[in-house]
């Protein structure tokens, strides 16, 4: 259900309104009267809680404004701040008010000028309002004005246009009257209703209700009010034709029936509560919250996106933490299934430890053969190898040869020392060839060489 | 300070948190990861070594080509006995008088863990040979069975017993074998 309650008057209206199909169907009506109102409204929300969906809220008529103001066209921004010095300078600065740009008026000259429309909401009767509902499970969820919401509902009905309307509402202990020109709210008023009047020349209503129109009149000279509405109960129907022979002005019936079921007839419900019911929050120019409000929802909001944004990031770590963990997981599988497979090989290759040895002596063991017949074929004649030694250094098999050269002379034996070393160098079967000691021993030279064997 | 600063705050040293401890750990698994890449890698390059080895190892053993063994008892002094005599025996054979050297044996540390091989130090000191070709002899001689030479010198020191051809080999053997 959708709660709607209008704090405008002295009593406080309320409407139940559920949605059927394309209709609203109100199925509650009542109101709030006495001293202890807000006492009353909380009970009955502590009592209805689970059937209300939303609420929308109307303030009080004496605290709020309706205003145009007319300015040059300037950029958005600075238009914002026009409206802002203006609304400050004619109200000061204990209003929470919204402006809609309603269009361009031809200024002086070429000048075009944009027409501002501004409705505003006193501050400390906003966060009032939002203190009434603070026990309350569902918080309003739109604050405006009694003629924003009467405006929805005139719209929504098809009876605004570019001629001026004046729609009121007379119930009493007061009434309200209201001056619209298509979008604008053009004026607003209280009309106290002392009590019932059957004399329509006499009337203190319906001569206030026509000083209201003359002081239109007089503000805006080149209109008058040319349809009247009246919703509510206490004016007789001689006073309401009066009043239209006096202005001039076509009686319009206000039949909200058009737009809402009920049980009781629409014209007896309040129509700023029909309104509100028919506001749309989200593209209403002139829904208000409390700053309390807002500031409650900012917080809920950069809670919830910091919460989004440090579980996205945890999450995100989260996932290529996992990654991570599943690539060393696989990679550990992997290597597990390498190793297991190579103890399968090992246990087979302990099954064939003889041909293990063979392979090993076969491989490491140089061809003697060979060997020591290129060892016989580099010692040139007038050489004598007086040892020769093959030893096996880990891996690297190493030779060592020790010799004496003799030659006819020092001369020849030293060339003969060089002829063997240059056939080790040349050998493809010894490399790292060192000649490490040299000595002459009067014509004859005594030699060493070290080299590796090339297995 | 707003409150929605404070929150800003809070929740941004939050994350500030989450990244330093996930980076952390990130880093630490990638480190992890690379290791055992590396480990991969060598056993990757093992597997291959192995499965080459025992392919090879099976292609001698369809071959046919396998050494012959010298026969042995259990009791290791006989066996030196034996070793010392099955040499001397072999070397006469080939023409040359030999003094022979046995040592104990013991676990050899030339062959990889995978296969368990014992072997017998020897030492050989040959007084007499006529040429080179008696001498290629033995050493192929040498090839029929488990012998690996280490050191071979002809007129040399390095080979602590005496003759003039001096040999120093192992004589491998699979211990529980025949």
């Amino acid at each position: 259900m959708l709660l709607c309650v209008d704090f405008a008057g002295k009593k406080i209206k309320i409407i139940g309104v559920e949605r059927v199909e394309k209709k609203f169907k109100v199925v509650a009506s009542f109101e709030f009267d006495g001293a202890d109102l807000t006492g009353a409204l909380g009970e009955y929300l502590k009592n209805t809680s689970a059937n209300i969906a939303e609420i929308r809220v109307s303030g009080a008529s004496e605290d709020t404004f309706h205003k145009i103001f007319i300015l040059p066209d300037l950029k958005k921004r600075m238009l914002k701040s026009a409206v802002k010095t203006e609304v400050i300078k004619a109200f000061e600065n204990g209003y929470q008010f919204k402006e809609e740009d309603i269009g361009e008026v031809p200024g002086p000259g070429n000048i075009v000028n944009r027409k501002m429309m501004t409705v505003g909401l006193k501050r400390k009767t906003l966060e009032e309002l939002s203190r009434m509902f603070a026990d309350s499970r569902i918080k309003p969820s739109i604050y405006t004005t009694y003629p924003v919401a009467l405006q929805a509902l005139l719209e929504k009905m098809g009876i605004l246009s570019e001629e001026s309307l004046a729609f009121m509402e007379l119930d009493s202990p007061a009434g309200r009257i209201v001056i619209f020109k298509g979008e604008e709210i053009r004026l607003t008023r209280e009309l106290p209703l002392a009590e019932e009047e059957k004399d329509s020349e006499s009337s203190a209503l319906a001569k206030d209700i026509y000083r209201t129109l003359l002081f239109y009149n007089d503000t805006y000279p080149e209109e008058r009010v040319s349809r009247l509405m009246f919703a509510g109960s206490s004016t007789s129907s001689e006073i309401k034709k009066s009043l239209s022979q006096k202005a001039g002005a076509e009686i319009i019936p206000f039949n909200p029936e058009t737009v809402f079921q009920c049980t009781e007839e629409a014209s007896n419900i309040h129509p700023g509560c029909l309104g509100l019911a028919l506001l749309d929050p989200d593209r209403s120019s002139f829904g208000f919250l409390p700053f309390s409000v807002q500031e409650k929802k900012k917080i809920k909001r950069i809670l919830a996106l910091s919460s989004s944004v440090s579980l996205g990031v945890l999450l995100i770590f989260a996932l290529a933490v996992s990654r991570f963990s599943l690539d060393l997981r696989n990679l550990n599988a992997f290597h597990g299934g390498m190793k297991g497979e190579i103890r399968m090989k090992e246990d087979r290759l302990k099954e064939l430890p003889l041909e293990f040895v063979s392979q090993s002596i076969e491989s490491s063991q140089p061809f003697w053969s060979e060997i020591l017949l290129e060892l016989a074929a580099i010692v040139p004649p007038g050489v004598v190898l007086r040892t020769f030694t093959f030893k096996k250094m880990k891996k690297v098999w190493q030779g060592v040869v020790t010799g004496v050269a003799d030659g006819s002379d020092e001369i020849n034996s030293l060339l003969l020392v060089e002829e063997v070393q240059n056939n080790f160098v040349q050998s493809p079967l010894f490399n790292s060839v060192r000649l490490t000691e040299r000595e002459l021993k009067g014509k004859q030279v005594a030699f060493k060489i070290i080299y590796q064997l090339d297995i | 300070m707003s409150k929605e600063k404070i929150i800003i705050i809070g929740f941004g040293f939050l994350i500030l948190l989450f990244a330093f401890f996930a980076i952390k750990k990130i880093k630490s698994l990638n480190e992890q990861i690379t290791e055992q890449k590396e480990q991969v890698a060598k056993s990757h390059q093992r597997l291959e070594y192995v499965k080459d080895l025992e392919e090879s190892l099976e292609e001698r053993k369809m071959s046919g080509k396998v050494l012959v063994e010298i026969p042995r008892a259990q009791d290791p002094i006989a066996n030196k006995v034996l070793m010392r005599k099955f040499m001397k025996a072999f070397l006469l054979r080939l023409g040359l008088e030999a003094e022979v050297e046995i040592e104990n044996e013991r676990k050899s540390r030339d062959f990889p863990d995978m296969v368990t091989v014992n072997e017998v130090p020897l030492k050989i000191g040959i007084k007499n040979y006529s040429s080179y070709d008696q001498v290629i002899k033995m050493l192929k001689e040498f090839k029929q069975f488990p012998f690996a030479v280490e050191i071979l010198t002809i007129g040399g020191t390095d080979v602590p017993v005496s003759g003039n051809l001096r040999v120093q080999l192992k004589y491998y053997f699979v211990p529980g074998g025949s």
